[in-house]
């Protein structure tokens, strides 16, 4: 509201007669409490950073006293050095080893169908559409049960099939209409051209069309990971022993199931840095991408 | 006449067409046919089969019974499971409409101020979203151990300001508001969005609005809102469809899942203990399919409501 008696002025001359340095004073006032109340938020945001941190970085004793220190007595690495010793490094590998074989496979065949439902116009492409969007609402909880009996029958219970073979048919629905979305500002000319030209429709997919989609590619690529990263409801179904586990089931187990390794504090903080550590990668390298890719999904969307 | 004349040349290229036509068909369907298998098998499959189970009694082993609208009937005929199942359907709901609304209309007063260029806006957009970074599970031991009672800075910061001890995640008085609050470290993503959409959102109309002399209140709720009802919708039914769903809360509550005195129980993770823990997959089934049919239904309300979104030229 402090704004509005300017704006009552739009055009006049009060900015020259010497309203002009008390307007500048007042902007520098109004800009400075903004600032001030900014720094404020973000303090509270970064918080929870900082907690994780700083707590990663305490001894078990000082995270087990009462009450606990926010800041650390010094730098202390053995949380980190102790949560490897607790097969971190296999949770690792099998969470690495999900994700990549997922971006592999997701990212070809949801490109695929894309390009599908954006270049060729094929009968029963908009029912297909439509059917592909509603499983959208569908929740997992729905045909977790089947697909667990379904999996039991193929022996998959507790190894790793579960969590790459399904991803292998479509590659999700909303990463599919996210490259559908982006396709739309792509040139169709181009592949048509080609097509004149003698191209087949894969190599139109391959050449022409999905070079242009590399930065929605990089978006559902991060998201990809991110999801495989941080997935919790499979490993929590399928998952039995703990050599398989993923990071997320190993920081669960450890929290709760295995009891004692993970009872401090600053054991289960230094997992948690280190779970943060390659989203936090992922998004400081593609950032803009990532902001670009919202914009297409959520904005125009 | 004219007929006659152009009919042999419409007639070949008819046919040409034919040829092209049904090898574009042939190509489209080779293109979605991973999308078509995979919503065979892996979603009309077990949607259809999970409806099938819903009317049995099933254990996941031997015991695999017609029972009918049994499963059904439990459900809301048992007296310590209807209070269950209230009460499951009821936290997940709290949890959802306030959680959502509330996050979306914060965010926006989140983005408001950095909406604007100056020095060092970048920073903190990016500090503000550094807690979206974390993964969910990571950041709900993180909650956790804030907020834990004794061990916990949350309560040590209340005793410097002079506020009483909270029992946040320990008591089922303050367990679901403390999720949601933890919820809001997360306010970065819905800030990133409103940001999106004012960047969208052509200047033009703001100077015009300007020289006709509208106030920035009246700006706000005649041009920023209404062009980003686009992004406020996807994330309304986003976000509601996701936090139906809401599971990870497992990782507060450890164990069973409840949380105190059932106050964290939401109905995925109902759902999950029936059918893993307790081995009633038939009724698990069931809870699964009502859940399907309140987002089914609360999707077509949200999608029959949306007259307010406002898709510019389209």
């Amino acid at each position: 509201m402090a704004m509005n008696s300017r704006t009552q002025f739009p055009i006049g001359g009060a900015d020259r007669t010497g309203g002009a340095n008390r307007k500048k004073t007042r902007k520098k006032v109004v800009f400075s409490i903004k600032i001030l109340t900014l720094s404020a938020l973000t303090l509270y945001f970064v918080f929870p950073v900082a907690f994780m941190l700083l707590r990663s970085v305490m001894t078990e004793a000082e995270a087990s006293s009462v009450p606990v220190a926010f800041f650390p007595q010094g730098f202390n690495y053995q949380s980190y050095v102790k949560i490897f010793r607790e097969d971190y490094w296999l949770y690792t590998l099998n969470t690495l080893k999900i994700a990549l074989i997922n971006i592999v496979t997701m990212v070809f065949t949801a490109s695929l169908s894309a390009y599908g439902f954006a270049r060729i116009k094929f009968k029963g492409r908009g029912p297909l559409f439509a059917v592909m969007l509603a499983t959208l609402m569908l929740p997992a909880a729905v045909s977790q049960i089947p697909l667990y009996v379904l999996y039991a029958r193929f022996g998959w219970i507790d190894t790793h099939y579960p969590f790459i073979i399904p991803k292998m048919f479509g590659g999700g629905a909303i990463n599919i209409f996210l490259i559908i979305q982006f396709m739309r500002s792509v040139p169709k000319e181009l592949d048509e051209a080609a097509e004149i030209d003698g191209a087949g429709v894969f190599r139109r997919y391959v050449q022409i069309t999905m070079p242009l989609c590399v930065p929605i590619l990089i978006y559902i690529t991060v998201n990809i990971f991110n999801g495989a990263w941080g997935d919790f409801n499979t490993p929590k179904v399928f998952l039995q022993t703990k050599s398989k586990f993923t990071l997320a089931m190993g920081i669960y187990y450890q929290s709760f199931l295995g009891g004692y390794q993970m009872a401090f504090s600053n054991l289960r903080m230094a997992a948690g840095v280190f779970m943060t550590v390659i989203p936090a990668i992922l998004f400081f390298v593609f950032q803009k991408r990532l902001v670009e890719g919202i914009n297409i999904g959520a904005v125009k969307g | 006449m004219n007929i006659e004349l152009c009919a042999p040349p419409a007639r070949e290229a008819k046919r040409r067409r034919l040829t092209r036509g049904a090898r574009r068909q042939l190509a489209g369907i080779l293109f979605e046919l991973p999308l078509i298998l995979g919503l065979i098998i892996f979603t009309a499959y077990p949607v259809a089969e999970s409806l099938r189970l819903s009317l049995y009694r099933y254990n996941g082993f031997d015991t695999n019974v017609f029972n009918g609208f049994n499963n059904f009937k439990y459900m809301f005929a048992n007296e310590s499971q209807v209070k269950e199942v209230l009460r499951v359907f009821g936290n997940t709901f709290i949890y959802c409409f306030v959680s959502v609304p509330l996050s979306l209309f914060l965010s926006y007063f989140l983005a408001m101020p950095l909406n604007k260029n100056f020095k060092g806006v970048g920073v903190f957009r990016l500090l503000i979203y550094l807690p979206v970074i974390i993964p969910s599970v990571v950041s709900a031991l993180l909650y956790k151990d804030i907020f834990d009672v004794t061990y916990g800075v949350m309560n040590q910061i209340f005793g410097g300001l002079g506020l009483p001890q909270g029992t946040f995640f320990s008591h089922r008085s303050t367990a679901m508001a403390t999720l949601i609050w933890a919820g809001m470290w997360n306010l970065g993503g819905g800030m990133i969005l409103w940001l999106s959409a004012f960047k969208n959102i052509p200047a033009s109309l703001y100077e015009s609005a300007k020289i006709d002399g509208a106030n920035p209140l009246r700006r706000t709720l005649a041009i920023t809102l209404p062009m980003s009802t686009p992004m406020i919708f996807y994330n309304l039914v986003m976000n509601l469809i996701n936090s139906m769903q809401i599971f990870n809360s497992m990782m507060i509550t450890g164990g069973d899942g409840e949380g105190p005195e059932q106050s964290l129980y939401f109905i995925a993770v109902k759902i999950y203990n029936e059918a893993f823990q307790f081995f009633r997959m038939g009724y698990a089934a069931a809870l699964s399919w009502i859940l399907f049919l309140v987002v089914g239904l609360l999707t077509v309300v949200v999608f029959a409501t949306s007259k307010w979104v406002f898709y510019g030229d389209e």
